[in-house]
């Protein structure tokens, strides 16, 4: 039985007449009408399709876009482009381990002006406004692997883009980066077995979407460029049991560093080659060091790199 | 030389000169476009797709699709007319894939705007608890026309329906989401939309919510 076979009209019909140009005098609207006012029944029926049309109305607002999602339609763009995204920056000087430059802040691409984030600035200019709303990604139903491989998509998407500027405090790379250049990170943990044995086991089992380097090495692609967005990205998504393998517990090599042992390595590419990052807080920036992987920063041909990133 | 390097004798470049530059071989136009539509086409996606992943996968897809068929776009609508077409297409031809993950209710922070308080937070969840409840094409209707305020000849242009069939599909939307709603029952609003297979586009209330909705026997006033 419907509400129209106890003679009574349709909820659709009923939200008919909640349209500001419905056009009552229509002979069947005017019939809802006449019979809207005279049955109670029906009275609450459009109370309750006014509040219908009151809830979506407050639900006019711009939701907030995860960061990594914007990064990740850009590869996809870019690949699509023909692009051939590597992330791979040009070779960094040679320095002794005592050369170390003074660290500088970096100001982070999310820190960006507050207004931008608001959504009612946006629509009122009917444009969407540069920078991002720090939106973390929650913890996932799906595997937070899926969206390491989306850091990785951001880290080469900003490795193209450029544009954040960092201390560098580096040995060279070593013999094994042809010609002296940075390899595209791809060939080079293609290369790299076995120290990447099982990261590349881990690869697999990334969103096969969620970026090249992904999809092709399993490890983060690291730059001078990228380094805040990536090392935020690492820290968030390497943490716990299932991701041992993209951690490394070397508390020797953090103690030759100056950093608390007790600090975990999560392995990563370094403009092609392998490397440790350390990620300490300390306050409202992120000390970051990259190391080789064998922890041989400034022992003939190893290499470091110090940032501080602002949260 | 790309549309958007500086000119002083030029102001903002329209959607659809960027749209033509593109066309044109302009690398950096299509790049321009989606700054300028993401956040918002995230918003359709979201809340047609009623799963943040599929979502994010929905929204790729489209971008990828409008990159490739630009030059299909003829200029009859505006540009972000076009793309939230586009968008709504990449969403449902993933629902109809079934490569849709359940539908879940999705977490505060998905919802959360800035300023929001929580009473209205949690309305919204309440409410798309209840919207991921509609057949998918009332719910894009929905989303279309009363939550991204489109005007039904947009909306129609963007669902390639006509006028009447996207006033049809919001008033059935609208009328079952009231019976959803009717009883109050934020929890049951929120989690009966699990199913992740949507209920037919008859625009009839599941079996549930039309005995709820029934007038009783004898109340006929």
């Amino acid at each position: 039985m419907t509400r129209r076979q106890f003679g009574h009209p349709g909820l659709d019909q009923l939200d008919e007449l909640l349209d500001a140009d419905a056009d009552v005098s229509v002979a069947s609207l005017a019939d809802v009408r006449a019979h809207v006012e005279q049955c109670e029944h029906c009275t609450r029926e459009l109370a309750g399709l006014r509040r219908v049309r009151t809830m979506l109305h407050a639900a006019r607002v711009e939701l907030p876009m995860p960061d990594l999602l914007a990064e990740r339609i850009q590869v996809a763009v870019q690949r699509e482009a023909g692009h051939r995204v590597t992330g791979a920056v040009p070779v960094h000087e040679q320095l002794s381990f005592d050369d170390r430059p003074p660290v500088f802040d970096v100001p982070l691409p999310w820190a960006t002006d507050p207004a931008a984030d608001d959504p009612r600035a946006e629509s009122a200019s009917g444009q969407a406004t540069s920078g991002g709303t720090v939106t973390q990604l929650r913890p996932r139903r799906r595997s937070p692997l899926v969206w390491l491989g989306a850091a990785a998509a951001a880290v080469l998407a900003i490795g193209v883009g450029g544009g954040v500027a960092m201390s560098q405090f580096s040995g060279g790379l070593t013999a094994s980066a042809p010609d002296g250049a940075a390899a595209p990170a791809a060939d080079s943990a293609a290369e790299s077995a076995p120290y990447y044995a099982g990261s590349q086991a881990a690869g697999q089992s990334l969103d096969r979407s969620s970026g090249a380097a992904a999809e092709q090495s399993g490890l983060v692609e690291l730059t001078p460029e990228n380094l805040p967005v990536a090392a935020r990205g690492l820290t968030a998504h390497s943490s716990g049991d299932e991701h041992s393998e993209l951690r490394s517990s070397s508390p020797d090599c953090a103690t030759r560093l100056g950093i608390d042992p007790a600090t975990v390595a999560i392995r990563a590419l370094w403009n092609g080659e392998p490397a440790l990052v350390y990620v300490v807080p300390a306050g409202d920036n992120d000390n970051i060091t990259v190391v080789d992987a064998d922890c041989q920063a400034g022992q003939g041909g190893g290499f470091r790199y110090d940032a501080v990133a602002s949260r | 030389m790309s549309i958007l390097d500086p000119d002083p004798d030029v102001g903002e470049v329209s959607d659809a000169d960027l749209m033509a530059a593109h066309v044109r071989g302009d690398e950096d136009a299509f790049t321009e476009l989606v700054r300028r539509h993401q956040r918002r086409l995230w918003g359709v996606a979201l809340r047609t797709m009623r799963n943040p992943e599929d979502a994010a996968d929905a929204l790729q897809d489209a971008f990828v699709s409008a990159y490739r068929n630009a030059g299909s776009f003829r200029g009859d609508s505006q540009v972000s007319t076009w793309l939230y077409r586009v968008t709504v297409n990449a969403c449902l031809d993933r629902i109809r894939r079934a490569k849709v993950r359940k539908a879940v209710p999705l977490p505060e922070y998905d919802l959360a705007a800035t300023g929001d308080d929580h009473a209205r937070t949690e309305a919204r969840l309440v409410l798309h608890g209840a919207l991921a409840q509609l057949p998918e094409h009332q719910r894009a209707a929905i989303v279309l026309v009363d939550l991204h305020e489109l005007s039904v000849a947009e909306a129609a242009a963007a669902l390639g329906v006509a006028e009447g069939t996207v006033k049809s599909r919001c008033s059935r939307g609208r009328a079952m989401l009231a019976e959803i709603l009717r009883d109050g029952n934020p929890e049951q609003a929120s989690t009966v939309g699990s199913s992740s297979r949507p209920a037919p586009e008859s625009g009839r209330p599941s079996a549930e919510s039309a005995r709820s909705a029934r007038p009783r026997p004898g109340d006929t006033s």
